[in-house]
């Protein structure tokens, strides 16, 4: 499962969060995703949320979760605590393994003023396409 | 850092990104849980170890690149590709 949140621009300057959910059809592992995954091999795109429709449009900032299936928010949620507490004294991009989950952030200089809220932001943009209620 | 200080830290960074995720407040158990850890943990800090803590917290701001350089794509249900490629790729395709 690849799940990426992305605040864009458009040309004519609409900002927004676009959400996307892609699956691996029960392809597991565990720690570091497989080679490829998820640049290369995203996976099959099953879900969008998209409130500035794409393409071209500027990426400001990014979280990106890639993690197998079977992985729920009870298991994705401390993983991504642990991954912001270890990471958030460090300079962006930020990327690193908790669990079953990989995890990446990045942002722009303007962006990172507000770190933290746009962290929120993306992570409330997930949940969008990948329901608590899939429990 | 060390011992109660690293926790400090943790705890202080967890706090404000669940009020973040939280649209603002937490529930107030929740944030007394965190504020009585957060005592404890301040109290059994050095003097320095406080300045420290305070100095870093005060760093609102991360250091990050001034732009992604990355562009979003067209991507729809039952595709396999992903939703940004760096400027470049995004050129080239």
């Amino acid at each position: 499962m690849y799940l990426a949140a992305q605040h864009v621009r458009s040309a004519s300057g609409q900002e927004g969060i676009n959400a996307f959910r892609y699956v691996h059809g029960g392809y597991t592992w565990h720690g570091l995703p497989p080679r490829g995954i998820p640049d290369q091999d995203p996976g099959v795109l099953v879900q969008a949320m998209t409130s500035v429709p794409p393409p071209n449009n500027t990426v400001r900032s990014y979280l990106d979760v890639v993690a197998p299936d079977d992985v729920f928010w009870p298991e994705l949620r401390p993983a991504f605590f642990a991954f912001v507490r270890q990471a958030q004294l460090s300079s962006l991009p930020w990327q690193g393994v908790f669990g079953r989950c990989f995890f990446r952030v990045g942002m722009d200089r303007e962006m990172a003023k507000s770190w933290r809220n746009e962290i929120a932001n993306l992570y409330r943009a997930l949940e969008s396409v990948y329901p608590v209620r899939s429990l | 850092m060390i011992g109660a200080a690293h926790r400090y830290l943790e705890l202080v960074m967890e706090l404000l990104l669940e009020r973040a995720l939280a649209g603002g407040n937490l529930q107030e158990d929740k944030e007394a849980a965190y504020v009585d850890e957060l005592e404890r943990c301040w109290w059994a800090m050095t003097d320095a170890e406080q300045d420290e803590a305070e100095r870093i917290l005060s760093q609102s701001s991360l250091d990050a690149p001034l732009e992604l350089g990355e562009k979003d794509t067209i991507v729809t249900p039952g595709i396999k590709e992903p939703p940004r490629r760096k400027v470049l790729e995004a050129e080239a395709a």
